[in-house]
């Protein structure tokens, strides 16, 4: 079953005035449910603009985008869709509107008719979640905060609804490293609570150890998509260099292929070899 | 909801009007909105306004795209207009229902209005639109250098006006930016129902204060840290350049001037009417 399809999708912005950019050019896209999915690009590259039109913030005016059992060419009202699909935004500044912790917090699960009570033990769930605490924090100004802490309270504030999808924007980006450590914690408990995540990051250590599946993204297209093992193996050093990295780190990929079959075996064995020209 | 070209927004091309020096421009743009404020009569508005939007065309500025731009504006100019046009109890009544009487005078009066503020927008969009920030701010600083004798802080004054022109449209991203985030929290801002339109306003735009504050705090810190300061005479890195065109432009706008003040003191028209 497919969380979200997108089917030939283009994007303009500012369409007919003279800042008209294209920033998706023929997206096709297939996102299983209950998967870690990443996606990656070199910057300007439309990652942000995909993510959005996920959850209708942008709308496409060309080709078909299905998110659960929404379809956006369809859709009267966003709502019912939006409860469903969380978006975490590239920046925390962009994100946090409220003047107190507390009521950031509770914005989206009162918007989406949860009670108070329920809201509070779903935002003190998501706070353990994310590793933010809430007696210490919940009477701060959320403006004040450092950006490690503010990117926080902006995933504490979305986990709070419960939404099936929950989409990360750089989720990494200002985060330190234990911080990082104990995100990707909170992504396999979320994996293992049934969510879909999709998530735009560059960093490869990050990736590599809770992706499920993986697209690249260039100029408006995703030029890659799939499996990630098998896909960082079609990676020519130009596409690595999204990630910072190259040749040498294949060696790191090498050591976490899993052989199925014989067959299997084989064929991975082959891509191996045209990799290193032998 | 804010998509097109915003208010006070520069847009690069190449037409005789990005080549006149900002103080010319400045000047046209003052006397045009006297002459229009000054203007009562409805025809001469027009015409007036005419010559702006024939300026607008001549010199292919993207007139859909700054009047998509202006639909928020638009929207409160009708409403003002419809006020005028029913609150306005003097004069020859030319529509009478019940309790509700439209009269001549506040009909006129609320065109009159309408046109004014549309047209006063569009000249100062002819600005805005082929000049950046910096070189109006600029332009300011010429015009006001003569008040450096009374002690006027003129490069404080213009730096003020250089960075309050710059954060026009940072205010308005920032107001996309906060109701993308309350839209993706179930917020609903489309709703057909005009009161709740307007409820909805205050949750957005306190934030964005909020907001442009420490984002104000943070750009004077880093002027500081590239040490601006007012002490020292400023260089400008671009030179700006007076020629043939500023003259026929100056030309062109004092005719102008002269013939309205001819129409409005020799000839005496009856200004309140047609
Ligand atoms: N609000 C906007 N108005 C106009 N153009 C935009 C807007 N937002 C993005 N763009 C343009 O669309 C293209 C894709 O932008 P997008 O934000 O999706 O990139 P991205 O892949 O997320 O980059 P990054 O890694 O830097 O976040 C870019 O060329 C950008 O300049
Ligand atoms: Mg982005």
């Amino acid at each position: 079953m497919n969380a979200v399809t997108f089917n030939n999708v283009e994007h303009i912005y500012n369409e007919k005035s003279p800042f008209e950019i294209k920033s998706l050019n023929g997206v096709d896209l297939q996102i299983k449910k209950g998967e870690i999915f990443f996606i990656c690009g070199n910057t300007g590259s439309g990652k942000s603009t995909l993510i959005k039109l996920i959850n209708r913030l942008l709308i496409a005016k060309t080709g078909s985008i299905k998110v659960l059992e929404f379809d956006m060419n369809t859709i009267k009202k966003p709502f019912e869709l939006r409860k469903k699909v969380g978006m975490i935004f590239q920046y925390p500044d962009n994100q946090i509107f409220e003047t107190r912790v507390k009521k950031e917090l509770i914005y989206g699960p009162e918007k989406f008719g949860m009670s108070k009570r329920e809201a509070l033990v779903k935002i003190k769930e998501s706070c353990v979640l994310a590793g933010l605490d809430y007696e210490g924090f919940k009477n701060r100004n959320p403006f004040e905060l450092s950006g490690g802490e503010k990117r926080k309270v902006a995933i504490c504030s979305i986990l709070a609804y419960d939404p099936e999808i929950i989409i990360f924007d750089e989720p990494t980006a200002g985060l330190d490293n234990s911080s990082i450590l104990s995100l990707k914690k909170m992504f396999f408990k979320l994996k293992e609570k049934g969510k879909t995540i999709i998530a735009v990051s560059h960093n490869i250590d990050f990736i590599s150890e809770c992706c499920d599946k993986i697209c690249l993204l260039s100029g408006g297209k995703v030029i890659f998509s799939g499996d990630f093992v098998d896909t960082m193996m079609r990676f020519t050093n130009k596409e690595l260099e999204v990630f910072g990295v190259e040749k040498p780190f294949i060696y790191r990929l090498l050591e976490k292929i899993k052989f199925k079959d014989k067959d299997d075996f084989k064929e991975k064995i082959k891509n191996i070899e045209n990799l290193f020209n032998v | 909801m804010f998509d097109g070209i915003l208010l006070g927004q520069y847009v690069s091309g190449n037409s005789f009007l990005y080549i006149l020096n900002p103080v010319n421009k400045i000047l046209f743009c003052f006397t045009f909105m006297v002459l229009i404020v000054c203007c009562q009569s409805i025809f001469w508005t027009v015409n007036l306004g005419f010559i702006v939007l024939l300026l607008f065309f001549s010199a292919k500025l993207p007139f859909l795209a700054v009047l998509k731009g202006m639909k928020t504006i638009l929207f409160f100019l009708i409403i003002t207009f419809i006020m005028h046009i029913f609150f306005t109890s003097q004069g020859q009544v030319i529509f009478q229902y019940s309790k509700i009487i439209i009269t001549l005078e506040g009909l006129l009066n609320a065109l009159l209005i309408f046109f004014r503020i549309f047209f006063i927008i569009m000249i100062n969009s002819i600005l805005t639109l082929t000049t950046q920030p910096t070189e109006i701010a600029w332009g300011f600083q010429k015009l006001l250098y003569p008040f450096k004798i009374f002690k006027f802080p003129v490069d404080e004054f213009a730096l003020m006006l250089s960075l309050a022109l710059r954060f026009i449209p940072v205010l308005f991203q920032e107001l996309g930016k906060i109701i993308d985030a309350q839209k993706s929290r179930g917020a609903e801002f489309d709703s057909p129902s005009f009161i709740k339109k307007i409820l909805s306003f205050p949750p957005i735009l306190i934030p964005m204060f909020i907001n442009s504050f420490f984002r104000a705090e943070e750009i004077a810190m880093a002027m500081e840290a590239r040490c601006y300061s007012n002490s020292q005479n400023r260089t400008h890195f671009t030179k700006i350049h007076t020629g043939f065109e500023d003259l026929f432009f100056v030309i062109f706008y004092t005719f102008i001037t002269l013939v309205y003040l001819y129409l409005y003191y020799f000839k005496s028209y009856d200004l309140s009417v047609f």
